[in-house]
Parts: structure tokens; sequence; C-alpha cells
């Protein structure tokens, strides 16, 4: 076999040559190939990862990764932002450190299911305190596997549920007033009119007894315990009975000045000191004079009694936009986190003595007048009682009102209803 | 002697009002119905009447009308365990509203006082 021209031999180098030559082209080409592949996969992965990170980040909820040992392996910027850091610096740290401050994983969290199972789990409306504030929280832990299986990582997802917990708690609050100050409302009806018999009589016995009879001193007590039941009813009723507000235009520093005098009578002693810091020129506000001051009346007095040992009870007032907004401030003992929960709810007390309507009695007038009233208090550090009340200005329906009543006889005079109203109240 | 008419469903009540009225040296009678109420005021009026508002049948405000269609210069004092119905329109009508308490003295001051405005003692 032979090509034109040319040796055998030579043929086959030349062959050889061109092989060898199209192979270093193929392999080239071939190399160059990988090489972009695999810088498409180092881009796509960077990508997706960058994708991830701003899906984690972009998440208003809370998200945390941890490792069996729950020490953060990521987190994202929303839940590093309630903490009050940056995701950096808290990788690494054991999570139940900066949640619980403790040594130990805390017992709630669901990734000790999560871990144990394999599983997802959930643990509803956990509180956390943050740098700045609480949250109520639903924790959901979902596992992250490896090849063999096992888990390795959990994702907590942190949902905040604090709206829905308020509203909750609103609602059970809602609950109890209805349902136990229903029950209580026919209990005090029936009770009424049978103390009256009891006490009347008593009173009867009490006075007919010569005065140096020893028998006088059982009849004072049965007067006395009958008094203060009848103290409670009264609160128990005015806390039931609608409480409508006869609206008329008041002066909440004259109010303020009311209660003060009628305070200094009684409940005020050398160590304790009611200061107040009125503002001049408060707006006149359509308000029941009556059931204001008594809603005063209640948070003073519980604040100089908190005091057993005196302190400065201060009372300031002051226009915010259009709103009235009185606090209410002493330097007592403060006010335990538990009791805090229960302030407003009626029949709570933490007196011996007490109703536990007075601050019920307080929102349910404030609450009429379209207002609201708030508590705060550092055990150790005072309380401070915050009631605001919208301005509402005198309007000539009101005026009309006023003066003919809401229930419709318009054609009683004026002049009989003033009248009469002064003596109802005398 | 001046007469004094009690109106309250509670027969207690009525006892206890009877005897504390009559140490007041009042002639006491009592009703306890607004309708048994209006049948003794026809019978032979007395001086003044202390009304309780929440009864059985006509309440105390109804009865109040009544009495005061027939007999307009009859002085009724509201006596009830709520404070609430000084707000009813309709209480304006009475001379007095006293809220019941097992300590009468806030009533019989009233009573004493109504009647001598009303040239009645």
């Amino acid at each position: 076999m032979a090509i034109a021209g040319l040796e055998p031999p030579a043929v086959l180098l030349a062959s050889v040559l061109v092989a060898l030559a199209l192979g270093l082209v193929v392999g080239w080409l071939l190399a160059r190939d990988r090489a972009r592949c695999e810088d498409r996969v180092q881009q796509d992965i960077v990508k997706s990862k960058q994708q991830l990170q701003a899906i984690f980040d972009g998440i208003t909820d809370g998200l945390i990764i941890v490792d069996t040992e729950f020490r953060v392996v990521a987190i994202n910027k929303a839940e590093a932002a309630f903490l009050g850091r940056e995701p950096k610096d808290l990788v690494g740290l054991p999570c139940y450190e900066v949640y619980c401050r403790g040594d130990v994983a805390c017992g709630a969290c669901p990734a000790h299911s999560t871990f144990a199972t394999g599983k997802a789990a959930l643990v509803p409306q956990l509180e956390l305190s943050g740098s700045f504030h609480r949250r109520g929280v639903d924790v959901y832990t979902f596992p992250v596997k490896d090849r063999s299986g096992r888990t390795v990582q959990a994702i907590q997802y942190i949902k905040d549920v604090t709206d829905r917990m308020k509203l909750q708690q609103q609602l059970r609050q809602v609950e109890q007033m209805t349902g136990i100050g229903q029950m209580a409302a026919n209990v005090a009806h029936e009770i009424r009119n049978p103390l009256i018999a009891v006490g009347g009589f008593a009173r009867q016995l009490h006075e007919d007894m010569e005065p140096d009879d020893p028998r006088r001193e059982h009849t004072r007590v049965i007067l006395e315990e009958v008094t203060r039941l009848e103290q409670i009813l009264r609160e128990q009723l005015t806390l039931e009975r609608h409480l409508q507000p006869v609206m008329r235009p008041v002066d909440v520093n004259q109010i303020l000045r009311d209660v003060r005098k009628l305070l200094s009578h009684g409940l005020l002693s050398s160590q304790t000191q009611l200061v107040g810091d009125l503002q001049d020129g408060l707006p006149v506000t359509m308000g029941d004079a009556n059931q204001l001051k008594q809603a005063f009346l209640n948070i003073i007095g519980n604040a100089i009694q908190s005091m057993e040992d005196g302190g400065t009870v201060s009372v300031t007032s002051a226009q915010r936009g259009d709103d009235i907004i009185v606090t209410i401030r002493d330097d007592g003992p403060g006010i335990p986190s538990d009791v805090m929960s229960k302030l407003f709810v009626p029949f709570f007390t933490t007196r011996k003595s007490g109703s536990g309507l007075g601050l019920a009695v307080t929102r349910r007038i404030v609450e009429n007048h379209g207002g609201d009233i708030t508590a705060e208090s550092q055990p150790g550090d005072g309380t401070s009682f915050t009631v605001r009340l919208p301005i509402i200005r005198s309007t000539p329906e009101m005026a009309h009102e006023r003066i003919y009543g809401d229930t419709g006889g318009g054609d009683e005079p004026a002049d009989r209803h003033e009248q009469t109203e002064r003596r109802v109240e005398e | 002697m001046t007469k004094v008419l009690v109106v309250d469903d509670e027969k207690n009540i009525r006892r206890l009002y009877e005897s504390e009225l009559k140490r007041e040296g009042y002639e006491v009678e009592t009703a306890e119905s607004a309708e048994e109420a209006l049948e003794r005021i026809e019978d032979g009026p007395p001086d003044l009447v202390v009304l309780d508002i929440r009864l059985e049948g006509m309440d105390g405000i109804d009865c109040l009308r009544t009495i005061m269609e027939r007999r307009r210069d009859l002085p009724v004092i509201l006596n009830s365990a709520y404070s609430t119905y000084k707000q009813d329109f309709a209480s304006w009508m009475a001379d007095a509203y006293v809220v019941k308490s097992a300590d009468l003295t806030e009533l019989k001051a009233k009573i004493r006082e109504v009647l001598e405005k009303r040239g009645r003692v």
C-alpha cells in the first residue's frame, strides 16, 4: 500500500503527527469546556447561596439554624435585630445563653423533640424577651439531616404572635368580666334586701341597749360587717349596672384637686406625701365628674395604701394632642409581674379586706369615657398608672341632651331637671 | 298623726321600715305591690309614700306616674337598691331619691325634710 509520492514510513509518521495534533486540540477544547462548566456551577452555587441568604434575611419572622449542641450556625437579620445584635456576633453562641441566659437548653424548646425524633415540632405561645421588649411567639423546628439520615441541625422558625396573644388575653378578661360579673350581679341583688333587714334590726337592737351593755360590742360588730358587705355590693352594682356616665363639661384638674381634698382627711399620713404637677389651662372636656373622681380616688388611694412605710405619690396632668394624660406615680414597693396581669380583673385583690373591684371599676369608668388606663411597675421601684382621656368638646346635641336627658321626655321644664338633679346629688 | 305608706315587696324590709318609722312617731301603713299601694291611697291617702322601684307587676316608676296623675300633691320618696334609676327621667318627679341601706338615717332625714317642705307636719 502506498500513497502517491510518499514512502510508507513517512505516511505513518504524518498520520501519527496529525492524530496527536487533533488529540491536543480536542483535549484543550474539552478542558476549556470543563473549566467553563465548573465556573458556571460555581457561579450557580454562589447565586443560589445568595438567594437563600436573601430569603433567610428577608423573612421578617425569626429563623435560626442550630446544631445538636444548640449552637447558632446561622441566624437571620430579623431575629438578630430583635436581640439587638448583628448576626455574625451570634454565630457560635449557644442559643439558650442568648435567650434564657442559662447553662442548658431551654426546656420548652421544640428542637429537643426534633433532634430526638427527626421530625418537625411546634411549641405555641412562648414568651421570649429581647433587648427592648417581650414578645409572644410560636416556635417551629424542622430537622436538617445528613446523608445517613441523622438529624445534625435544626431550623428554628420563630413566629411573632404577640398581637394574637394580647387579643386572646383581652378576650379571656372580657369573658371573666361578663361571666363572673353577671353571676355576681345576680347574687348581689339577692343578698342586698336581706342584708338591709339584718343590718336595720341590728341597729335597732344596738340603740335599744343600755350604753354599758356588754352585748353592744356584738351588735357593733354586726353593724360594722353589714356596712362592709353593703359597700362591696354597692361597688359590685356600680360595676355591673350599665354605669352610663352623665357627660357634662369638666375640668380634670379640678377633679384631681377634689380628690386630693378628699384624701387629705384620711389616708395621708405624715410620712406620705401627695404632690401634684397640673398643667395650666387644660382644656375642658365632657365627662362625668363623680365617676372620674371615683376613678382617680381608686388609683391614688391604692398608691397611698401600697406605701406602708410612707413615700411620695405624684400626680401630673398634661395635654398631649387630643388627649388629656393623667399620670399617678408612687415610689412604693412596685407590683410583681404575676399580679400585674390581673390588676384590672374584678375580684382580684392582694389586700385582706379589699373587694377587688376598685381598679376594675376604674377601668370601666375610663373606658366609658373613651379612654384607657395602663400600669407600669418595676418591683422595688414604684408603680405608675397612666390614664388617657380623649378631649371631648361639648356639641349642641350634647347640650340638648344635658338639658332634656336622653330618655325622650322633652316636655319637662329644664329648671325642674336642674333642681331635681341638684337635690339628688346632695 | 302623720301617715307614711311604705311600698316594698320584701316582707322583712316592710317590717323594718314599719318598726323604725313608728319609733319616729309616724303612723305606718305598708303595701307589698304597686297595685296594693294605689288602692290604699284611694282608700285614705297618706301624707307621704316611700316607694321601692323593683316590684312584681307594676314597677315603682309606673306607680309614681299614676300617683302623680291622680294626686300631684302627694309627696313620694323613691327608695331603691340601685342608684341607676336616678338617671331615669321619670324618677325626677319624685321628691327625693334615697339609695336603700341598712342604715335608715338618710331615709328618715329625707322623710322629715320633705314633710316639712310640703307643710305636712
